[in-house]
């Protein structure tokens, strides 16, 4: 049985070609952005340590951070990334090895109360990378919060059987295979009014943003960015924090109270913790026309941005 | 606690060693039993334990009262514990849809009716357990059985664990021997018992729970259904309502074999046969014959002609329709089965003789969409939504994306189940599996196993049969 069982592992999961098959093949459509960007990691994984040339700068966290350094200039400048849709502060925690493992002298964050100040889903512990016994540091950085995650014990239990158990941490690529086989979401898709203006867009995607933030979040996610800093510390890795800002259209009263208290909290971080710098620049700060959407930067605004940030910054 | 739940699991391994330990003193065991089991009820809701409670007092108490005295005082004991019971479940499940049905009625009618509306949770299980308790006092009236040797017993009787909340609802003269004895568990039972989980799992998370979601879908949008989206919707019904319940048994006997203890078969390939009358000797074997034993007989059964015979069919279906839930189309699902049983037994008594034997796939076929004609009357929410699937149903029938996915869908979900059980019949052994040779076994494990943890869904429902 043990045959078997690992003859289909090698299959399903242990080979470059899998993955490249599963990412070419499913789109965030079928699977949503998360998992797709997960595979997308899976994906290089194999080619890291045989390609991969370590690059001094890694810029890390949401489609926000993806925005921002895909581009041909962050090349240039030398600066990878590691962006994973949704990425917050627990995932910073859950990937930093695979930080580790990219050797950057420095890890550029991009962070504001659209990170910090929304709480973390549980639910991304599954398809993480292998955690092993940091588990139990993941479950006891977030086990003092648990009022905030009722379900918190039932979803680390998921995420260790799922570690355990590759099929069950990976059912979501033969879900997604399955699922775009029969067309489901032809069959289940409920025909909206497409012609959404861009105005209702961003009335829509600030509506989202003031609900999803929660002021309770901030204490957990500053507990786990200061965790995954000291991590950073041990591996001799500088974390400058970028000041990050959603669109200032979708921005209210509310969120503007959250930036600020958020900026505070950060600013204190850096003068306790000796490996981190926050960077807070009025040059740096994008306007309205900079953003394609409530939270994504334009791709030439985000050139001219990168350019500014290696004047003040990198250079 | 639901059997597919992490929970369980964590429960369950709880349980089992320190039953194990305590096999030495069956006392102790029984004891310790009880107690789980009362924790596995109360995981729903700690009050309903006392209706648990009140219904094995008050059963217990009647059994010895039947049992103790002389002839003529026996039927009034019988008849109290009959008011009982069935006013216990009258009253927690029937009494808000009787009262809001009077109440509609008395206002069309224009009388201003006054009756109180609570709004009564329906405990989990209560059906199950009630049928239970019943069939004991009826064992006892009748002189099939003797009272329980200790109160523990017929606790543990009432509210044993893996068949507590959705059956399958055991006679007290098959459980009751099996509590009150000193039990082993053998090393074939826990093979037996370990498969079972496994199948049972699957049927459940694999087959119901992913066909749950494309029949929801269909279902909401009746209206709008063609003919083979509806067709195909109600043959992926039929497979869920099998998957989710013959799953729950297998795992509960599955479970109850673990610790040496055996439950009765409830389902048996009820979509092979041929005839309304087999189904029901195929399908929720425990209910339909709790039905014929305690209800068909007791109103009088074939003893009276055909007509007879055909009215109290129909009755028991009616009150069989009702049994499953308080709703008008449980009520006419009950119409439904009693119909086409009474119109079987006329065929057979005037009909032509046919020849199934040789026409047995076509009559399989048919007793298959008559079946799933049934089951739409089941899962509907209210008639409007049986009047859509109808109409859809009489075309047109176009290819549709729907129907892509439901057809896709039947054949990913349920061929594995109709594979397993096609070899089950063929060697007429529902545990064939055990007994091929290691690398076919193997291969089977990791196959069932794999399309559970790669495709079950996980996050899917609650058990049908929990609501009844």
């Amino acid at each position: 049985m043990c045959l078997i069982l690992g003859c289909t592992r090698l299959v399903l999961f242990g080979n470059p070609w899998a993955w490249r098959y599963y990412h070419s093949n499913l789109t965030p459509d079928d699977i949503d952005y998360r998992p797709h960007d997960v595979l997308a990691l899976k994906r290089n994984e194999f080619s890291l340590g045989l390609y991969h040339t370590p690059k001094t700068v890694l810029a890390v966290g949401s489609s926000q951070v993806q925005a921002l350094f895909d581009s041909e200039s962050a090349k240039q400048l030398d600066i990878d990334t590691l962006s994973i849709a949704g990425m917050g502060p627990l995932d910073l925690v859950l990937y930093q090895n695979e930080i580790k493992n990219r050797k950057p002298k420095i890890v550029i964050l991009y962070l504001s109360e659209f990170d910090l100040a929304r709480l973390p889903d549980l639910n991304v512990a599954l398809i993480a990378p292998a955690q092993g016994t940091h588990w139990l540091t993941v479950f006891k950085l977030l086990k003092p919060h648990q009022n905030l995650w009722p379900d918190l014990n039932l979803q680390v239990i998921r995420a260790i059987g799922g570690e355990l158990v590759p099929e069950f941490k990976y059912s979501y690529i033969f879900r997604g295979l399955w699922d775009k086989f029969s067309k489901r979401d032809v069959a289940f898709r409920i025909k909206l009014n497409s012609a959404v203006s861009d105005a209702d867009a961003l009335r829509l995607q600030a509506n989202n943003l003031q609900r999803n933030l929660d002021a309770d979040a901030i204490e957990p996610s500053i507990s786990l960015l200061k965790h995954f800093v000291r991590f950073c510390s041990k591996n001799s890795t500088s974390v400058v924090i970028l000041e990050g800002q959603v669109n200032p259209l979708i921005e209210t009263n509310a969120s503007k109270r959250l930036h600020h208290r958020v900026s505070g909290l950060l600013e204190e971080l850096a003068k306790t913790e000796s490996n981190v710098k926050y960077v807070s620049l009025p040059g740096l700060r994008l306007q309205a026309k900079d953003f394609r959407d409530g939270t994504h930067c334009k791709k030439e605004s985000s050139k001219e941005w990168l350019l500014k940030l290696n004047e003040a910054i990198l250079r | 606690m639901l059997f597919n739940s992490l929970e369980f699991l964590a429960f369950f391994s709880l349980v089992l060693p320190l039953y194990w330990l305590l096999k030495r003193d069956i006392g102790h065991q029984n004891a310790f039993l009880l107690c789980a089991s009362y924790t596995f009820y109360a995981s729903w809701d700690y009050r309903f334990l006392l209706l648990i409670w009140t219904s094995t007092l008050t059963d217990f108490w009647l059994g010895e009262r039947i049992y103790r005295t002389d002839d003529t005082r026996k039927k009034a004991w019988m008849t109290l514990s009959v008011i009982f019971n069935l006013s216990f479940l009258g009253f927690f499940k029937y009494y808000g849809f009787f009262a809001s049905s009077l109440l509609e009625l008395g206002g069309r009618l224009g009388l201003n009716l006054e009756l109180p509306i609570l709004n009564i949770v329906l405990p989990v299980g209560i059906s199950f357990y009630t049928f239970q308790s019943l069939s004991y006092t009826i064992d006892i009236y009748r002189g099939k059985l003797k009272p329980a040797p200790s109160l523990l017993g017929f606790a543990v009787f009432v509210a044993y664990f893996p068949h507590l909340v959705a059956g399958p609802i055991v006679r007290a003269r098959d459980l009751l021997p099996q509590i009150s004895e000193p039990r082993t568990t053998t090393s074939l039972q826990i093979r037996e018992g370990l498969w079972l989980c496994l199948w049972g799992l699957f049927k459940k998370v694999y087959v119901a729970d992913n066909l749950a979601e494309i029949v929801n879908h269909a279902f909401s949008r009746s209206e709008t259904l063609t003919g083979g989206e509806a067709l195909l919707a109600l043959y992926c019904f039929a497979f869920q309502i099998y998957g989710d319940f013959s799953g729950y048994t297998d795992i509960a006997r599955g479970v109850s074999k673990l610790m040496g203890i055996e439950l009765c078969i409830n389902f048996l390939f009820p979509y092979t046969v041929t005839n309304p009358s087999d189904f029901w000797k195929n399908w929720h074997i425990s209910l339909s014959s709790w039905l014929r034993e305690y209800l068909y007989v007791s109103i009088g059964g074939n003893r009276g002609g055909l007509l007879a015979t055909c009215r109290n069919l129909f009755v028991t279906m009616v009150l069989g329709g009702l049994w499953h839930g308080a709703a008008w189309t449980f009520v006419l699902w009950g119409v439904y089965q009693g119909g086409i049983l009474v119109i079987h037994r006329l065929i057979l008594q005037y009909g032509p003789s046919l020849i199934i034997r040789r026409w047995r796939w076509a009559f399989v076929t048919l007793m298959f969409q008559i079946t799933c004609y049934g089951w739409l009357i089941f899962r509907a929410e209210n008639v409007g939504q049986i009047l859509d699937f109808s109409f859809a149903m009489t075309g047109p029938y176009h290819w549709t994306a729907l129907t892509h996915l439901e057809l896709a869908s039947l054949l990913l979900y349920v061929t594995p189940v109709l594979t397993l059980e096609w070899f089950q019949r063929k060697r007429n052994d529902l545990f064939f599996v055990l007994q091929l040779t290691p690398w076919l076994r193997a291969s089977i494990y990791v196959s069932v196993g794999w399309l559970l943890l790669a495709l079950g869904n996980f996050g899917g429902e609650q058990f049908i049969y929990f609501q009844f």
